[in-house]
């Protein structure tokens, strides 16, 4: 599809390890259109981080790609040397990091933060860019007169809002928020996921929404993939897959989160442990958590299909493999 | 009863041989082991390696090294080999009983601190919180001048001076360990405080107390040399920095009797190394703010 | 800002009246006759004996000693040395030797602090390269040598064989009346060894701090921001890491002032320089208190006010407090 700003092929990410090669993300594809909002939802280790990473090309130094494409637009950015690789950061993918995070550097003032990047990769002048700053702060609803203050002088939800002006500075094709409302209380978590959705409106701008809180991604995603053990084992419409979830996991894990249809149901929450990455389950890597695993689940490892047109997922009871 | 202890051991001897493993893949941790076990050895066998009596008049004075002296002679004519290798005991002893001192007098004020809190704590903190801020050297030569020369005194000094790191560290571990969930249930079946003390929070504080020990250690040796250098010592029991002294004494760096001061300097440097290398590898292996690198 | 000030000072404060109090009881604790601690040597003229057994309260109960010690602190008054008889204690160090010491070690903070301090960025920056291991070696080859032993070498190489530095002392006697160009250059001159030597042996100490600050701040999450956003390493390294790096370094070297008052000493008695350090040497073996007794305040309150001013200097420069 030509709109696509962000399409990712059969990407693989290993971690080499003291204690063996952790496959952390093992074969996933899916794809970000502009103007699009799409969720890469799932439990810790689930691998959603580091797809996150690798698209940005930040893993940690034992991480690998080993396989796959990513594809900004035209270009291939799994494969690219660093100094160029330096170039398309922000320019044309943006991070937005978890609102628990450290991600403002405490010592120097907020708008020198966001205005150094106009600076050094738009070549503005200093005055320039402090305009231009302010003009972000008014976008995402902050005075810009705080401009002068340091991070520390921010509430939780202003700096996850200047973290999100940062973001969208240099007018990227895609921005990748990281549990962007993590550790922010409700309130303040519906006001940063309605900004993010007015920035679409009026930007057009695209993202990819990493979080573990499907209610996130009910509010927000047009289209969302559920991660299990380095694989997307569920992708689709939002709606779609949350009103008709195949796979066992995305029910359990809609079920585990009963403030999405606002009902009062038993909520449950999923039996067992996330496996160990070192360690991954033969077969279907959910099969020892599964309530309806059956007799080829421990064997054969599922194929992703296409259960309806647009809707993909990887289990045996849909017929995959 | 048995049935744990037995477990105890088992997971202690995995601990240890988990240890081992990391610290062995450490190049300078064995360095620094290899180190310590020679001169362990030489200071055991010192009287059977030495070539003559260390306190025997056995050459012309001031000989420079030939065959027969292969690191010469002092002013006095004693073979400079022999003392060197006896020294190794005298310095290695001062410096590891200092340094025990030291790490025992730390831990315990450091357990106390950080396990009662309240007022102790303050008071304590605060005499550490003194100790830590008065420079050691010159300290130490005012305390020597107060409580007179010799060895014993030296070792004192060290230890009353040394003790500061390993209470600060010690009570800040302790003051962690005290809200661990093991602890609190040991309390709740109703372990007095010694017993708590001495049976969940010390032994999880040993692995860096030891590795404090060995940054001590190294102080220790350092402070033990200059002392020693500057007479402070026994001339009975001569170590690495008397040799020193006494070749001061002889105006050895004035003349260019070289085979009087490198030897003995190079044994101090060798040695404060090895115990050094062993600290960064430990530091590596125990730190757990290194540890996550 | 003002509060955090203001309760820093309280505490230095306390931490004062502190020492000032052990210093009373160290120099009491001492064995013999407590007369022959304060007044000297027991084969002292009677009358002039009972002069200064009234003077120090010698005879009165030990808290009343204590009161007539506070008075004259506060008068400044801390006695006459034993070795330069009918010198006043406070002249003899807050005179030539003072600023002996003070140069010396001013001078050799600086030069360590700067090259220990590049090296580390270098070494932080290519962390585990042949130069980081390099330097790491070096730096624990150099703590672990004895200062003065380092002192002597260094005599024994650039003075003795290289003959390019004085064997020691302070200045050439006789030099001063070829007037002060010459006064001062032979001064320099003499101030070499002991400088290389200070500098060789902090500067190990200097570059392991830096470099592990440095690596420190290199995990921190904002670090991550930095190098997502694709700027510059110099951007990177300097402006977003160092800032960073360099608020705790600034109570290190405070710190540092500590154990650069136990390197003067180490090498000050070696290279004869005539500073503090020497001082409280020669002081030790004539078994001059008095001297001793004003050294161990005068030391302690030189380390409480570089403290306090690494305190002050840490909130000027870290916003969170400025601002805080």
């Amino acid at each position: 599809m030509g709109d696509e700003v962000l399409r990712v092929e059969d990407l693989a990410v290993y971690y080499e390890t003291m204690k063996g090669t952790v496959r952390a993300v093992d074969g996933v594809s899916f794809s970000v259109r502009r103007g699009e909002i799409v969720g890469l939802a799932g439990e810790s280790g689930s691998g959603k981080t580091t797809t996150a990473m690798a698209i940005i090309r930040l893993l940690p130094e034992n991480g690998r790609i080993v396989r796959g494409r990513i594809l900004l637009g035209d270009l291939d950015v799994a494969s690219l040397p660093e100094e160029e690789m330096r170039r398309v950061r922000w320019n044309r993918v943006s991070m937005v990091f978890q609102g628990a995070m450290n991600a403002l550097n405490p010592v120097l003032r907020v708008g020198e933060q966001i205005g150094e990047v106009l600076v050094e990769k738009k070549g503005l002048s200093k005055r320039e860019a402090w305009e231009r700053v302010k003009e972000l702060f008014r976008l995402v609803g902050i005075d810009p007169s705080r401009a002068w203050d340091y991070p520390h002088e921010f509430s939780g939800g202003m700096r996850q809002r200047a973290m999100i002006a940062m973001a969208i500075a240099l007018n990227p094709d895609l921005v990748i928020a990281d549990e962007p409302v993590t550790a922010l209380d409700v309130v303040v978590q519906s006001r940063i996921l309605d900004l993010l959705r007015d920035l679409r409106d009026k930007l057009g701008i695209s993202v990819l929404m990493i979080t573990h809180d499907l209610s996130v991604i009910a509010e927000t995603c047009d289209r969302t993939a559920i991660m299990y053990a380095g694989k997307i084992v569920e992708y689709g419409d939002t709606e779609v897959v949350f009103a008709r979830s195949l796979h066992p996991y995305t029910r359990a894990l809609i079920a585990a989160f009963p403030s999405i249809t606002g009902e009062r149901r038993n909520f449950e929450p999923i039996r067992g442990d996330p496996p160990n990455m070192l360690e991954v389950p033969p077969g279907c890597p959910f099969h020892p958590r599964c309530p309806s695993r059956f007799e080829p689940c421990d064997r054969r490892e599922p194929e992703l299909v296409e259960a309806e047109p647009g809707h993909w997922v990887a289990c045996h009871l849909t017929g995959g493999g | 009863m048995s049935g744990r202890g037995a477990v105890r051991r088992r997971v202690l001897v995995r601990r240890l041989r988990n240890f081992w493993s990391l610290y062995s893949s450490s190049r300078l941790g064995v360095f620094g082991l290899a180190v310590i076990l020679f001169y362990t050895a030489l200071a055991a066998l010192a009287p059977l390696l030495a070539p003559y009596d260390p306190d025997e008049f056995v050459g012309r004075p001031l000989d420079s090294p030939s065959w027969e002296h292969p690191l010469g002679t002092d002013q006095m004519g004693r073979d400079l080999l022999s003392r060197l290798i006896v020294g190794t005991r005298v310095s290695l002893v001062v410096g590891l009983a200092a340094s025990a001192m030291a790490v025992v007098i730390g831990s315990v004020i450091g357990l106390v601190s950080g396990y009662f809190g309240g007022i102790l704590d303050t008071v304590l903190m605060r005499i550490t919180d003194i100790f830590i801020q008065l420079p050691t050297l010159p300290l130490m030569l005012i305390f020597v001048a107060i409580l007179g020369k010799g060895i014993f005194n030296i070792v004192l000094v060290i230890a009353i001076l040394g003790w500061t790191a390993t209470a600060r560290m010690v009570r800040s571990q302790t003051l962690s360990l005290k809200e661990r969930p093991f602890v609190e249930a040991a309390r709740a079946v109703g372990a007095g405080d010694l017993q708590i003390l001495a049976v969940h929070i010390a032994p999880n504080v040993v692995p860096l107390i030891f590795a404090n020990a060995t940054i001590s250690v190294v102080n220790a040796i350092l402070s033990e040399s200059f002392l020693s250098f500057l007479g402070f010592g026994d001339p009975r029991m001569p170590s690495w920095g008397m040799l020193l002294y006494y070749a001061r004494m002889a105006g050895a760096t004035v003349n260019g009797f070289w085979w009087f001061i490198v030897p003995p300097g190079v044994a101090i440097m060798m040695l404060a190394l090895g115990f050094a290398c062993m600290n960064y590898s430990l530091d590596q292996i125990l730190n757990p703010r290194l540890r996550k690198r | 800002m003002r509060e955090y000030v203001l309760r820093r000072a309280a505490s230095s404060l306390v931490t004062f009246l502190l020492i000032i109090v052990l210093n009373f009881f160290i120099f009491r604790i001492m064995p013999g006759d407590p007369a022959r601690a304060v007044v000297g040597d027991v084969r002292m003229k009677p009358e002039i004996r009972e002069i200064l057994v009234r003077k120090f309260g010698l005879d009165k109960p030990i808290w009343v000693q204590f009161l007539y010690y506070l008075d004259r602190l506060a008068h400044g008054d801390l006695g006459y040395s034993f070795q330069y008889p009918g010198t006043p204690v406070t002249d003899l160090i807050l005179g030539r030797r003072m600023v002996n010491t003070f140069l010396l070690m001013g001078t050799s903070i600086i030069i360590s602090l700067v090259i220990g301090m590049a090296l580390g960025v270098v070494a932080a920056w290519k962390r585990g390269s042949k130069l980081d291991v390099g330097i790491l070696t070096f730096s624990l080859v150099t703590y672990s040598i004895p200062t003065f032993w380092m002192g002597i070498m260094i005599i024994l190489l650039l003075g003795f064989y290289g003959k390019l530095i004085p064997l020691g002392g302070t200045v050439t006697p006789g030099v001063a009346s070829e007037g002060p160009v010459q006064y001062w250059l032979d001064y320099l001159h003499h101030m070499i060894g002991p400088t290389i030597t200070l500098v060789l042996s902090f500067l190990g100490y200097y570059f392991l701090i830096m470099r592990n600050t440095l690596l420190d701040v290199f995990t921190e999450d904002y670090m991550l921001t930095a190098r997502a956003k694709g700027l510059r390493d110099r951007t990177i390294l300097f402006k977003h890491a160092m800032r960073n790096a360099l608020l705790p370094m600034i109570s290190v070297i405070a710190l540092e002032v500590i154990y650069l008052f136990s390197g003067a000493t180490a090498t000050e008695t070696v290279f004869s320089w005539h500073g503090l350090g020497l001082l409280v040497y020669e002081s030790v073996l004539r078994s001059d208190l008095p001297v001793l007794q004003g050294l161990f305040i005068f030391i302690a309150i030189s380390v409480l006010v570089a403290n306090l001013l690494a305190d002050i200097t840490y909130a000027l420069v870290d916003p969170r407090i400025r601002y805080g």
